[in-house]
C-alpha cells in the first residue's frame, strides 16, 4: 500500500471548522440533489465529472484559457472566497495537476518537432496554476501552495492548514484538492495496471473481486476557520505514512486514538491509495 | 519561545559539482557549469546555453549502485544522490532515517517527465507502458526515496514551480517547530527535460549565451538542473555534531498578477520578504547578503530589484549563483539554500558572474568577485514561481 | 487570396488559437485593439500565441519584441503585415 492518511472529525476540541464546501464530482454534488436521490449512474472506466455552467462565475476572457482542472477548481473554489477579504491562505492538493494542458503541448512537441510551440498549455499544466489562479481572481497575496504528493495531497494540504491555524497566521483558509481524467494520466495509469480490464457499473464497482478501480475527477475546496460557531464539522488532526505494514497502519491508528481520545459516537476517516 | 533549527548536514549535485564539496569549490573558483547541452536530446541542446550536471544517467545509476532497479529517471538518481550525501552529511542512523520524528518534503516541477519521449509513448498509448509508468508523477523520486530508506514519518511533495523547494525547507520548519517532529529532511530534485526546454522557449525567455542576471543587456534564463536536500534539527537532538547555520524564518505570498509573470510594484516579491523578516524577528538592516532569485530575464531581475528597495533602505550584497548553475527550478530553492549556508559557514560571499552592465542603482551591492573574510551572521535567499509565487527564506550563523 | 477573405481568416484563427469564446468572427471589428481590457483583453502570452499563428499560418517569422508589438495591434495591422510581406516574397 502506497500511503494511508487519517483525518479526525471530532465534536469537542479545538482544531479547524469547515464552515463552507462546495464539490464537483461525477454526481450531482455541485447543486446537491445527489442528497435528495438524484443519483447519476456510471459505466466503464471513466466517470466524468458533472460540471456546472461557468457563465456568470468565469468570465469568458479566463475560462477561454483553463483546461478542465483549473475550472472545476476555479467552479468549486472562487465562490467560496469571492468577495471575502478575510482569506489567509489558499492551500490546495492534486496528484497530476493540468494533464489535459500537458499532454496538448506534450503533443505539440512531438507534432512539430520542437519547433515554435504556443505556450498557454505549457503556463496551464503546473499543477499551481490553479492555486495561482484562485489568488489572481480574488486579488488574494497570501500564502499560496500546492501539495502534489499522489493520493495523500490533499491531506497533507490539510496538514499544512493546521501548521498555519497553530502558528496562529490564518482564521480563514482555503483548502481544496483537484484531479481531472485526460487521456495522458488514463492512458499512463491503464498500461500500470490501475483499472479495471472488464466493463463495469456504478452499481457493481464495490463488489467486484477483480483487481483494478475506475477513473474518477472532480475539484472539492473548503472553507476551514479557526473558531466557528456554526460549521459543517471539525478537523482535529491528520496523520500519514507511506509503504506502511498492517501492524504499523494499526499502530498509527491507535497512538492517534490515544492522542485525541476519540469516544463513542465520534468519527474518523481513513484514506488509502493502494499502488498495484 | 522560539526553537532554534539547525541544519545538520546537506547532499548537492548541480552544474556545478556532483556533491557539496566540488559545488564548493567552484563557487569560490568563479567556475560555472553553463554551456551548449551534453545530454539533452533535443534540437535546442546546441542552441541554448544550459546548467547540466556532469554525469550521465547511466552513471549516476552506478554510483548508487541501482543497475538492477528499473524505472528510476534522471531526476529520481539525482534525488538518491543529494538525498544521500545530505543523510551521511548528517551522521543519521537508520533509526533516526525511519522515526515517525523525521520528516521528508521533496520538491519536483518535471519529475519523471523528463523522459519525454517514453512519456509521449505511454500518454498515447504507443507502446504497451514503459518502465517509468510509475515515474512520470512530481512525487514519483519522493516516494522512491522513502521507501528504498524506510522512511515512516510524514512525507511531501511540493510543487509551486520555482519556489518549490524553498517551500519545502519552510513547511520542515514549520513542522519541527510546531512540536509534531524533530527533524525535517527538505529540498527538491529536477532534471533536464525536453518538456520544460520547449515550454520555457515558448515563452521566449531563454538565453541563447551564459544568463547575465541583473545586467541591463540581460536576455533570458539558462535552465538547469541539480538535486539538493539539507537536514534540518530541533537543537534538542543535535548537539555534539555540526551545525552549519539555523533556518530563522520564511514567507510565502502570491503576486496575484500574472500566470507566468510579477508585476511591476513587486507586490509578491516584496511581501514575501516582509513575511521571512517579521517571522523571523529580523530587521533589514541585518540582512548581510542576499541570494537573489535573478534569473536573467528582463522581467524577474527589474522586479526583484523593486522588491529590494521597497524593503531595504541600504541595499546589503545580493547576487544570484544562477550565473553559476542556471535555473534548477524545483530544485533552485534548496541548492541556494545550501549557497547561502556556505557563506555563513566560511564568510565568503560568492559573485554574480557574467553581468558587465549592472542594472544602475544597485552597482555597489552587486557582488562581482569572490570576497571571503566577510562577517555574516545572517543571509536570505528568494525564488519566485509560475503562478506568482514568491518565498523568502532566512537563515543565520548557528 | 483578397483581403477580405484574409481578414475573415484572420479573424477565425485569432479566435482559434487563443481559444476566444465569446466574440464571433463577425463581432471582431478590424480596428478594434487586441490587448487590453478596451478591445479583445489579450494579454502577453496570448501575443506569443499569435505570433505562433503566424508562424504556423502565414510562414511569418516575428523575430522580436518591438516587431510584433507594432504588427499585433489590430486585425487589420496583422492582415496589412501578412500582405506586405507575402507581396515582397
Amino acid at each position: 500500500m502506497e500511503g494511508i492518511a487519517l483525518h479526525y472529525f471530532f465534536q469537542n476540541r479545538n482544531a479547524m471548522y469547515i464552515t463552507g464546501f462546495k464539490t464537483i464530482s461525477p454526481q450531482s454534488t455541485y447543486d446537491e440533489t445527489l442528497f435528495k436521490g438524484n443519483y447519476t449512474f456510471h459505466s466503464g472506466n471513466k466517470y466524468k465529472a458533472l460540471e456546472p455552467d461557468y457563465n456568470g462565475l468565469i468570465a469568458p476572457n479566463l475560462l477561454r484559457r483553463m483546461g478542465k482542472s483549473i475550472r472545476m477548481g476555479i467552479g468549486a473554489g472562487l465562490p467560496l472566497i469571492q468577495g471575502q477579504n478575510d482569506i489567509d491562505a489558499i492551500i490546495l492538493g492534486s496528484s497530476e495537476g493540468g494533464l489535459e494542458d500537458c499532454i496538448k503541448f506534450l503533443n505539440q512537441i512531438v507534432n512539430y518537432n520542437e519547433g515554435t510551440l504556443t505556450p498557454t498549455n505549457f503556463v496551464q499544466s503546473t499543477p499551481n496554476a490553479l492555486a495561482g489562479s484562485l489568488a489572481l481572481m480574488s486579488q488574494n497575496s497570501c500564502y499560496n501552495i500546492t501539495h502534489v504528493h499522489k493520493g495523500n495531497a490533499f491531506e497533507n494540504a490539510l496538514i499544512d492548514a493546521l501548521l498555519l491555524f497553530g502558528e496562529g497566521k490564518a482564521n480563514t483558509i482555503l483548502v481544496g484538492n483537484v484531479e481531472e481524467i485526460s487521456e495522458y494520466n488514463f492512458n499512463i495509469e491503464t498500461l500500470a495496471g490501475q483499472f479495471k480490464t472488464e466493463e463495469t457499473t456504478s452499481e457493481n464497482l464495490l463488489t467486484s473481486d477483480t483487481i483494478g478501480t475506475v477513473c474518477g475527477e472532480g475539484a472539492s475546496m473548503f472553507i476551514l476557520k479557526a473558531e466557528a460557531r456554526e460549521y459543517f464539522a471539525r478537523i482535529i488532526d491528520v496523520e500519514q505514512i507511506v509503504y506502511p505494514t498492517e501492524s504499523e497502519i494499526i499502530a498509527l491508528i491507535i497512538c492517534v486514538l490515544n492522542k485525541c481520545r476519540l469516544k463513542k459516537n465520534q468519527n474518523m476517516m481513513v484514506s488509502a491509495e493502494k499502488k498495484i | 519561545m522560539t526553537r532554534n533549527i539547525y541544519i545538520t548536514g546537506f547532499g548537492c549535485i548541480s552544474p556545478i559539482g556532483l556533491n557539496a564539496d566540488e559545488n564548493l569549490k567552484s563557487l569560490r573558483s568563479g567556475q560555472d557549469g553553463l554551456g551548449k547541452s551534453v545530454y539533452l536530446q533535443s534540437r535546442y541542446a546546441s542552441l541554448k546555453y544550459f546548467g547540466e550536471a556532469k554525469a550521465e544517467t547511466d552513471s549516476l545509476r552506478n554510483t548508487m549502485q541501482f543497475q538492477n532497479i528499473a524505472g528510476l529517471t534522471r531526476t529520481d538518481l539525482l534525488a538518491f544522490k543529494a538525498f544521500n550525501e545530505a543523510i551521511e552529511s548528517a551522521r543519521l542512523a537508520p533509526m533516526e532515517i525511519s522515526s515517525r520524528e523525521t520528516v521528508f518534503i521533496s520538491a519536483s516541477t518535471v519529475g519523471g517527465m523528463c523522459l519525454t519521449d517514453e512519456l509521449y509513448k505511454d500518454a498515447n498509448f504507443l507502446s504497451t507502458g514503459s518502465e517509468y509508468v510509475h515515474s512520470y508523477n512530481c512525487a514519483a523520486h519522493t516516494l522512491k526515496i522513502a521507501k528504498y530508506f524506510g522512511l515512516k514519518g510524514f512525507t511531501n511533495t511540493i510543487n509551486t514551480a520555482c519556489s518549490s523547494s524553498s517551500n519545502a525547507i519552510m513547511m520542515g520548519m514549520r513542522l519541527i517547530r510546531s512540536g509534531r517532529v524533530s527533524r525535517a529532511i527538505v529540498g527538491g530534485a529536477e532534471s533536464m527535460a525536453k518538456y520544460t526546454v520547449n515550454g520555457f522557449n515558448s515563452l521566449q525567455i531563454l538565453s541563447d549565451s551564459k544568463c547575465k542576471p541583473f545586467d541591463t543587456e540581460r536576455d533570458g534564463l539558462n535552465l538547469g538542473e541539480a538535486a539538493a536536500y539539507l537536514v534540518l534539527e530541533d537543537e534538542n537532538i543535535c548537539q555534539g555534531k555540526p551545525h552549519y547555520g539555523r533556518v530563522i524564518g520564511a514567507g510565502n505570498s502570491n503576486d496575484s498578477f500574472h500566470p507566468s509573470s510579477l508585476s511591476e510594484n513587486a507586490v509578491g516579491v516584496t511581501k514575501c520578504m516582509e513575511l521571512a523578516l517579521r517571522d523571523s524577528h529580523t530587521l533589514p538592516e541585518d540582512v548581510n547578503y542576499i541570494n537573489a532569485h535573478g534569473t536573467g530575464t528582463q522581467n524577474n531581475d527589474s522586479v526583484e530589484l523593486t522588491g529590494f528597495a521597497n524593503i531595504f533602505s541600504n541595499m546589503p550584497p545580493f547576487s544570484s549563483t544562477k550565473s553559476y548553475t542556471g535555473h534548477t527550478l524545483g530544485a533552485s530553492g534548496a541548492l541556494e539554500a545550501i549557497y547561502c549556508l556556505f557563506s555563513l559557514y566560511y564568510n565568503e560571499l560568492y559573485p554574480n558572474l557574467n553581468t558587465n552592465h549592472p542594472i544602475p542603482g544597485f552597482c555597489n551591492s552587486l557582488v562581482n568577485h569572490y570576497t571571503p573574510e566577510v562577517e555574516l551572521n545572517c543571509v536570505m535567499s528568494n525564488s519566485y514561481g509560475f503562478g506568482g509565487n514568491c518565498t523568502s527564506l532566512l537563515f543565520s550563523k548557528s | 487570396m483578397d483581403k477580405t477573405e484574409l481578414i475573415l481568416n484572420l479573424k477565425k484563427q485569432i479566435i482559434q488559437y487563443v481559444n476566444i469564446l465569446d466574440f464571433t468572427p463577425e463581432q471582431i471589428e478590424g480596428d478594434m485593439p487586441l490587448f487590453g481590457p478596451q478591445g479583445l483583453g489579450l494579454d502577453s502570452i496570448d501575443a506569443l500565441e499569435l505570433t505562433v499563428m503566424l508562424e504556423r499560418e502565414y510562414e511569418i517569422k516575428l523575430t522580436n519584441p518591438a516587431e510584433a508589438r507594432k504588427i499585433l495591434v489590430s486585425v487589420n495591422t496583422i492582415a496589412e503585415h501578412i500582405i506586405s510581406t507575402k507581396s515582397l516574397e
